[in-house]
C-alpha cells in the first residue's frame, strides 16, 4: 500500500546530464520495479507533485535518476543533504518479473527504471541505451548498468557507442522486452516478442482517482497512467 | 467541535471538493476520513461519460488548469458504491449535472431513494464540457434547480462559477429550491489547454466575490478555492461560510484534511 514517507536526503549529485538523489526512509519496503513515487516540491508556487519511477532501492534507501527540466526538478536538484523530502508511493504497476532473456530500451532519461529491473530479473540482461550524446550518461552510471548485465550504447550523433537511434539496432534474440523513453522512441519498436513499455504523463492524484494522466490506447479507450500503468504492453498502446 | 450544514451535523468543517478524489474508492482505500466532515463524490452523470481527450492537466504559477469533461461511468455504476459510501464514517452527498432538464430530474429520483446519501451538490458550473454550464445563464440555474428541487426531498446546494454580480446567479438558485451554495467551481482560463483554473492563484479572486454578498445571502455557503492551508480555511469561515471544500491541494497532501484539522482542534481548544 502507497504510503507518505519523509525520505532523509543522504545523496543528491550530478552524474553526466542527469541527477541522482537517494534517500532513506528509516525502513525497508516492497517495491516492483517500474513503480514510482511523487515527489512534494515544497515551493508554493508549484501544485503538483512530480512523478519518478524508482532507479535502485537498497534496504531503506531509495533513489530516482532525473532530468532538470524545470521548476519543480530545478528545485529538486537544489536540495541538499540532510534536507526531508516528502514522498508518495509506490505508486502504479511495475514490470513484470520472469526467468529468462532480456533486452531493456532506455531512451534519455527513460533508462531510470532500468537499472532496478535490470537488479532484479532472473537470467540475462542486455541493456540497450539511447542518448543525443555521449555526454549525458557520465561514466560512473553506464559502469554502474555494466555491472549487472551487456550494456550497448548508441547516440544520435555518433559521440559515444553506435551513431543513430535505438530502435535501428532492435535484435529480436529475447524472451521480453522492455522499453522506457520518448513516445516516439516507443512507437517505434516493431517486434514480435512481448514487450512492455514504461509510459510518462502529468499525474495530478497518482492513485486513480482524477482521471488527469489518461493516455488513449489503440482501441480509443483512456487508461490511467498512474493506476494502469505506468507499465503498459505495448501492442495495447499502439 | 461540531458543525452543521442544513442539519446535517459535520464532525470538522472541512468538505472534499467534488473532482480530484474521484469517487472516493482509490483515495479511501489509502487514506483514512480522519479531518473530514464530509465526502462529496467526483460529478455523476446518468450516462457514462468519456471525458475529453488528453492532455488533461497544465499546471500554471501557482495554480492548476483541468480539462477532465466529467469523465465517469454514469449513475449506475456509481450505485454500486453503495456498500463503501456505508462504509466510510462520514456523510456522503452526491454530486450530479445533466445536459437536460430530464436527465437532472431522472438522477435527482434515483438519488432520493438513496438513504445513505445525505443531500445533492447540483454542479451547474463545469468549466470543461460544452454547452453544459447552466451557471451562465440565471434563468438556466433557475430551471435546473428547481427541476431537481421538484424530485428530491433532502437537501440541495448549488455549485456556481465565478462570475461578475454573483447575486445574479445565487438569487435563481434560491429561488429554485437550493438550501445551500458552493462558491465556486474552477475560473475558466487556458495555458496549453482550455479548462479550469484552481489553486492558491484563484483565492483571492473567490475571497472578493464572496466577500460582495456573504451579507447579503441567508442560506449556508460551502467555500471552494485555493484552500491550501489551515489560514485559507479560517479566512474563508471568518467570512461567514459554513464550511469550507479543498480540492487540488490533496494533490500536493493527500493528507491535507488530517493535518489542516489537527491544527484547527489545537486553534479552537485554545479559545475555550
Amino acid at each position: 500500500m502507497p504510503k507518505i514517507y519523509n525520505g532523509e536526503i543522504i545523496e543528491n549529485i550530478p552524474v553526466g546530464e542527469l541527477f541522482l538523489v537517494t534517500v532513506s526512509i528509516g525502513e525497508s519496503i516492497s517495491i516492483e520495479p517500474g513503480q514510482f513515487f511523487l515527489i512534494r516540491i515544497d515551493r508554493e508556487d508549484v501544485i503538483l507533485r512530480r512523478a519518478f519511477s524508482i532507479f535502485d532501492v537498497d534496504e531503506d534507501r531509495l533513489s530516482f535518476l532525473y532530468r532538470v527540466v524545470g521548476r519543480g526538478t530545478k528545485w529538486l536538484s537544489e536540495r541538499r543533504i540532510g534536507y526531508s523530502l516528502n514522498i508518495f508511493g509506490p505508486l502504479g504497476n511495475g514490470f513484470s518479473i520472469s526467468q529468462g532473456r532480456f533486452l531493456l530500451i532506455g531512451g534519455g532519461s527513460g533508462m531510470a527504471p532500468l537499472y532496478y529491473l535490470g537488479k532484479r530479473l532472473r537470467g540475462d540482461v542486455k541493456f540497450l541505451l539511447g542518448a543525443q550524446t555521449g555526454n549525458f550518461w557520465g561514466k560512473e552510471l553506464l559502469s554502474r548498468y555494466a555491472s549487472i548485465g551487456d550494456i550497448e550504447v548508441v547516440t544520435e550523433d555518433g559521440s559515444l557507442g553506435k551513431k543513430g537511434l535505438v530502435t535501428e539496432y532492435i535484435d529480436t534474440n529475447y524472451d521480453r522486452v522492455y522499453a522506457c523513453g520518448p513516445i516516439e522512441m516507443l512507437k517505434n519498436i516493431r517486434i514480435d516478442i512481448p514487450t512492455e513499455i514504461s509510459l510518462e504523463s502529468k499525474i495530478a492524484c497518482g492513485f486513480g482517482a482524477c482521471r488527469g494522466c489518461v493516455i488513449e490506447n489503440k482501441y480509443g479507450e483512456y487508461k490511467r497512467v498512474c493506476k494502469d500503468g505506468p507499465v503498459f504492453n505495448l501492442k495495447e498502446i499502439f | 467541535m461540531s458543525w452543521s450544514l442544513c442539519g446535517i451535523e459535520l464532525r470538522t468543517p472541512l468538505v472534499t471538493a467534488s473532482g480530484p478524489l474521484g469517487w472516493g474508492k482509490e483515495f479511501f482505500e489509502i487514506f483514512s476520513t480522519r479531518g473530514l466532515g464530509l465526502f462529496i463524490p467526483k460529478t455523476v452523470t446518468l450516462n457514462p461519460k468519456r471525458g475529453n481527450s488528453p492532455p488533461r492537466i497544465e499546471e500554471t504559477i501557482g495554480g492548476l488548469i483541468n480539462s477532465i469533461g466529467l469523465e465517469n461511468e454514469g449513475v449506475y455504476e456509481w450505485l454500486r458504491l453503495e456498500p463503501f459510501y456505508r462504509s466510510l464514517n462520514i456523510p456522503v452527498m452526491a454530486s450530479i449535472t445533466g445536459s437536460t432538464l430530464d436527465e437532472i430530474s431522472k438522477l435527482g429520483e434515483i438519488i432520493d431513494r438513496l438513504d445513505y446519501i445525505v443531500g445533492i451538490e447540483l454542479n451547474l458550473s463545469c468549466p470543461n464540457v460544452k454547452g453544459e454550464n447552466w451557471s451562465n445563464n440565471p434563468k438556466s440555474i433557475f430551471e435546473a434547480t428547481s427541476a431537481l428541487r421538484n424530485v428530491y426531498n433532502k437537501i440541495i446546494f448549488v455549485k456556481l462559477a465565478p462570475k461578475d454580480d454573483p447575486l445574479l446567479y445565487i438569487k435563481p438558485a434560491i429561488d429554485g429550491g437550493a438550501d445551500g451554495l458552493t462558491l465556486f467551481n474552477t475560473f475558466p482560463a487556458y495555458q496549453s489547454i482550455n479548462g479550469g483554473l484552481s489553486g492558491p492563484v484563484i483565492k483571492p479572486i473567490y475571497v472578493r466575490l464572496l466577500k460582495e454578498i456573504v451579507d447579503k445571502v441567508k442560506v449556508p455557503i460551502m467555500a471552494s478555492g485555493g484552500v491550501f492551508s489551515t489560514s485559507d480555511v479560517l479566512e474563508y469561515l471568518n467570512l461567514g461560510a459554513s464550511a469550507v471544500q479543498i480540492g487540488t491541494a490533496f494533490f500536493k497532501d493527500p493528507d491535507i484534511a488530517e493535518i489542516i484539522y489537527s491544527d484547527l482542534k489545537d486553534l479552537f481548544n485554545l479559545r475555550k
